[in-house]
């Protein structure tokens, strides 16, 4: 039978082990049914917990279609409040969570620091261009003084030399530019590689959320 | 909140409009003037670490930055929004060749906000290294400033079970290769949230980096003696006969346009800017010509990527949580490198586990081309990816550039691409013995191997096509070496620059040789050592030390002419006439002589009472721009025959000479002033409302129409005693027709060129490079290569006449240089034109053009100032 396992490590706002929390698991079903109980279990004096479970806690006909429960985790105190649930996770094999018990005071009003980078990278940028050309000058005196035709010759073939190499590297780095540009901008592919991305808000300043890492994994780490 | 001599302390200030920060948060809105006990350029590794313990034993500190001040919640783990916050050039840093990226930080705290929170001590042998090459750190130093720094910063072993599977390639795959030495690294990280985004700052705090240990520490004290300026760029080091008196520089926004101005007064200086803006500051400057920037370390390395069958999700966890030891400078056997024929005991390298997110990951797949790229990030979740790290010798430069730009010059010799070779060989071995279907390495010839007999073949690549391999760095350091003499060291071994009594230079520059692992633990205690040392000697050393009052060209009521229009009005305003009409009155002749025209050789004031001369704001806008380097005016006052005061108004370069006549009046909404009403048509559709606020400056106000209350068009400052830099074409004559002609000797150096128009000079347009060459037959000459514009390059050589220097270039009979000079450091100069009856004709040059009637020539008036010797400079001018 397929086993699945849940783990991670709850720290508090103050970044010490939570220790003695009950985190329950619960498979995400439709309004109408109540969700699938997976288990429950306590974190330890380092604040790691684990639980594992199968199948069977969450076959049911919402999960035959692609066999992956909709995973959420509830954290309690011992006085059973509860202090978080995550968002929902799907895996065919293990999620790993790690979670700091802080959250945010939002302030809509918060500046954003990003807004403006679109101009700060295009300064940048043109002192990485200026490079390129910078020994590239007009030398009078090889128009006019001693062997022109050598000089022009010997100070052409270095000029094209160290510019071929640089303007190569630099190509190179269009390359990149160009390529990741258009990877970004198809938000599906970024999707179908698996790529996890961002665990926070755009702007964590301005809305609530909770601390929680999501690690899913879809198989088991077989380089033994 | 404490003060120190009268300023605010325990706040972080900066040109970003930032809310609910952490730490006291401020805006400057204006130039800055301010003095303190230290000042500390530089806010990363090092500089925080001095910054803290000098404020904490009582010290007054100010910490720049030229980075913007971000911390935790700003971090939003996205690559395209934090690499522009938080990496110098927003990770587009290279050496010059374009070849090798360089990571470094720019912003509060530097590279340490950036790193993956490796820490290693500084290995013994390379103490025991540095300690045969002068430098003087005891051991019972290292052993207790190395435990301090790693008891703040928290240090400790990375857990088990905080092993990622990346993590676990490489230890299986050592266990797998019989490699002896391997082990989980240290970090200075907290009950880490293994999110994997350490390289573009940690979202939650748990990194203790230098921000939430040393600054965060100094600043939460009850009464901190340390501020902090983000955002600010310093440019210049203000120094005489050994002492610094100053900094000065520049608040940028995020378009880099400055600002503000700022100047720091200081007892003593530490340049904590990291191994290449360091360098580049002493050298612009003129400090340690020699020395400075020489032998740049960068432990270059590459990363070797192994692509599997399953999956192993390399960015879920600590990137950076394994080291190989076998074959670096930490080893503790020599087997593994007797097996691999390491013949070389200087080729060391360490192999680090690394993982990066994915647009850093996509830079470090850049070696196929695009299509080949987008079929390997594909792949992304499949691949195991470590790197390695040379320990290279001192074989970099950082120089300027012809134009005073900083250039980072690297070629890996032989031994390091044997050790990055290697590295190669060995990560690939282990890949493929963990079953990698292909390996993937960022040589551009041959980024791909699909099976283990290949290697040799990539290994020939490596070493015979050096240019095809892209390198990575993240720890520049050396360059400005601590020794026992100048001669091949910058600092001696308190970090002190040699020759200077209060000028430090402490950050991984001063590491005599690279240091062969991950450094910031090295930099901190360095710091650390650095900082006990100056406490101790402060009392004997520094604390007596004058404290300069120069307020550089920062804007302020005394000198006007450096005010940007909204403080200048803000002065008018608030200031008051102190004196009657009679003081505007300017000297009986209006022709230069000794009686209205001095220059103050110490401080290069120029005393000119023929006029006043009218100064814009320095902020003005386009109309006034373009009015720059054409306009200005003067006014003259002269006193007639009766009691009543006449007055002129000339704008420069044009025929006006507008009558007027000031009076004193009580005027509605100014209280007391000189109202200054204009005689003819169609100037008297104008008037200016004028203050004296002492015996040289005047503030003023112009306004169109009448009656008034008229419209007001502008605010002035006018001054008859102003600096050098504001010099008049008038003067630049004067000044030149009373110096005399330079050594020949003196003159060997680069210099920046300025023209001078009447309002105001130029920008650096030209660079000259003097040295000594031979002729055709032997005999010594000057020589001077020169680049204008950054456009045109030549030679000129230099003739001793008479009562000046003379330059001649290839344009021969047409145009020629006369040189003399001001003192050893100014020289000034004219770009004589061929003589020509036309000249004759024109009654003054426009703008930089002055004409020489007793010549019939016209030519450019212009400052050459010294910037260094021609050992801070990549290449020769031109």
């Amino acid at each position: 039978m397929e086993t699945f396992e849940l783990k991670g490590k709850l720290i508090s706002r103050e970044q010490v082990p939570a220790v003695g929390l009950h985190v329950e698991a619960f498979d995400k079903d439709p309004v109408l049914k109540p969700d699938d109980d997976l288990g429950k279990t306590n974190t330890d004096s380092n604040g790691f917990f684990v639980m594992r479970f199968d199948k069977s806690k969450f076959n049911d006909f919402w999960e035959t279609l692609d066999g992956t429960p909709d995973i959420y985790l509830v954290v309690r105190d011992d006085k059973e409040r509860q202090l978080l649930e995550t968002g929902e996770a799907k895996t065919k094999r293990e999620i790993e969570y790690h979670i700091r018990l802080d959250r945010n005071v939002p302030n809509p009003e918060a500046a954003d620091p990003y807004s403006g980078n679109a101009r700060r990278m295009l300064n940048m940028l043109a002192e990485v261009g200026e490079l390129i050309g910078i020994e590239n000058r007009i030398n009078l005196d090889l128009l006019n003084n001693g062997d022109p035709t050598g000089e022009i010759k010997k100070d052409l073939s270095n000029f094209i030399n160290g510019y071929e190499d640089r303007r190569n590297n630099f190509d190179q780095f269009i390359a990149i530019l160009t390529s990741l540009t258009g990877f970004l901008a198809e938000e599906s592919r970024v999707g179908n590689i698996g790529y996890d991305g961002a665990q926070v808000p755009k702007l964590p300043r301005r809305v609530p959320y909770d601390q929680v890492i999501i690690w899913p994994r879809q198989e088991e780490f077989k380089w033994a | 909140m404490a003060k120190a001599g009268g300023v605010q302390m325990g706040i972080i200030y900066g040109t970003e409009k930032l809310t609910d920060r952490n730490e006291k948060y401020e805006v400057i809105e204006s130039d800055i003037v301010k003095r303190a006990d230290v000042c500390i350029i530089g806010s990363g590794a090092a500089g925080a670490v001095l910054a803290k313990e000098l404020a904490e034993t009582g010290r007054s500190v100010i910490l720049i930055e030229k980075g913007g001040y971000y911390e935790g919640k700003d971090m939003n783990q996205r690559e395209l929004d934090m690499m522009p916050l938080l990496w110098k050039n927003a990770g587009f840093n290279f050496a010059d060749n374009l070849r090798i990226a360089i990571a470094q930080g720019c912003c509060l705290g530097g590279s340490t906000i950036i790193n993956d929170a490796v820490c290693f001590d500084t290995p013994q042998k390379v103490r025991d290294q540095w300690k045969d090459m002068g430098v003087n750190f005891t051991d019972e130093e290292w052993g207790y400033h190395t435990d301090r720094v790693n008891k703040i910063l928290h240090v400790t072993e990375v857990a088990e079970g905080e092993l990622n599977r990346n993590n676990l390639m490489l230890k299986v795959g050592a266990e797998k290769l019989g490699l002896r030495n391997h082990n989980k690294n240290f970090r200075n990280c907290v009950n880490c949230m293994q999110c994997g985004f350490c390289h573009i700052g940690c979202h939650y705090e748990t990194k203790q980096n230098v921000l939430v240990t040393y600054i965060h520490s100094a600043l939460s004290k009850p009464d901190p003696a340390m501020k902090i300026y983000c955002n600010c760029n310093i440019e210049k080091i203000i120094f005489r006969n050994g002492i610094v008196e100053g900094v000065q520089g520049s608040f940028i926004d995020i378009d880099r346009t400055k600002l503000y101005r700022v100047r720091i007064n200081a007892k003593i200086f530490v340049l904590s800017a990291g191994a290449i803006a360091s360098s580049k500051l002493l050298l612009q400057n003129g400090i340690a010509q020699n020395t400075a920037g020489l032998g740049l370390c960068l432990h270059p390395g590459v990363e070797v990527i192994g692509d599997f069958d399953y999956e192993i999700k390399g960015n879920q966890g600590i990137p950076m949580a394994y080291t190989v030891h076998d074959f670096g400078v930490t080893r503790n056997t020599e087997l593994t490198r007797e097996e691999y024929n390491v013949d070389d005991n200087t080729d060391e390298f360490l192999i680090e586990s690394i993982f990066l997110p994915l647009f850093q990951f996509s830079v470090a797949l850049s070696a196929g081309g695009i299509a080949e790229h987008r079929r390997l990030i594909q792949r992304f979740n499949n691949y195991a990816m470590a790197g390695i790290v040379v320990r290279d010798d001192n074989i970099g430069r950082v120089a300027l550039t012809s134009t005073g730009r900083a250039s980072v010059s690297y070629e890996p010799s032989q031994k390091e691409l044997k050790a990055i070779a290697k590295g190669v060989e060995v990560l690939a071995k282990m890949w493929f013995a963990l079953g990698a279907r292909r390996v993937i390495n960022s040589h551009r010839a041959m980024p791909i191997i699909e099976k283990e007999e290949d290697i040799p073949r990539l290994l020939e690549k490596i070493l015979g096509d050096p240019k095809n391999l892209l390198l990575g760095s993240a720890h520049p350091q050396s360059g400005n070496k601590i020794g026992n003499t100048p001669s091949d060291s910058v600092v001696d071994s308190n970090c002190r620059v040699h020759g200077f009594k209060n000028l430090f230079v402490c950050d991984a520059s001063v590491f005599p040789t690279s240091v062969g692992v991950n450094p910031q633990i090295s930099v901190m205690t360095v710091a650390s050592m650095v900082a006990s040392r100056i406490i101790k000697d402060w009392d004997n050393s520094y604390s007596n030390l004058p404290l300069s009052g120069g307020q550089g060209n920062t804007c302020s009521i005394t000198q006007p002419m450096y005010c940007p229009n909204i403080e200048l009005s803000e002065f008018f305003e608030s200031s008051k006439t102190r004196f009657d009409t009679s003081m505007l009155v300017n000297s009986q002749t209006d022709k230069l002589d000794d009686s209205n025209w001095k220059l103050d050789p110490e401080s290069l004031m120029i005393y000119n009472n023929t006029h006043w001369k009218g100064i814009y704001s320095r902020d003005s806008n386009i109309q006034n721009t373009l009015l720059l380097y054409f306009g200005g005016f003067w006014k003259r006052f002269t006193k007639g025959d009766t009691s009543d005061i006449a007055g002129t108004t000339h704008p420069f370069e044009s025929p006006v000479f507008a009558k007027n006549r000031p009076t004193e009046k009580e005027l509605e909404g100014f209280g007391k002033v000189i109202l200054l009403e204009y005689e003819d048509f169609p100037f008297n559709q104008f008037y200016d409302v004028l203050k004296i606020v002492d015996e040289n400056t005047v503030l003023g106000k112009a306004f169109l129409g009448t009656p008034r209350p008229g419209r007001e068009i502008l605010t002035f400052s006018m001054s008859r005693k102003y600096p050098f830099e504001f010099m008049t074409e008038e003067d630049h004559e004067l000044l030149y027709s009373k110096m005399k002609k330079p050594s020949l000797e003196s003159m060997v150096g680069i210099w920046t060129g300025r023209l001078i128009s009447d309002s105001m000079w130029s920008d650096t347009v030209f660079w000259f490079r003097y040295y000594f060459d031979y002729d055709d037959k032997g005999g010594k000459i000057l020589k001077n290569d020169y680049v204008f514009g950054n456009a045109l390059a030549g030679s000129a050589v230099v003739t001793d006449k008479e009562d000046h220097l003379e330059m001649r270039d290839l344009t021969g009979d047409f145009f020629h240089d006369e040189i003399r000079r001001v003192n050893d450091d100014i020289l000034v100069g004219k770009y004589y034109s061929k003589e020509s009856f036309i000249t004759r004709w024109l009654p003054q040059g426009p703008s930089f053009l002055h004409v020489d009637k007793s010549r019939g020539s016209v030519y450019l008036p212009y400052v050459l100032k010294r910037i260094g010797d021609e050992s801070a400079y990549r290449n020769r001018v031109g």
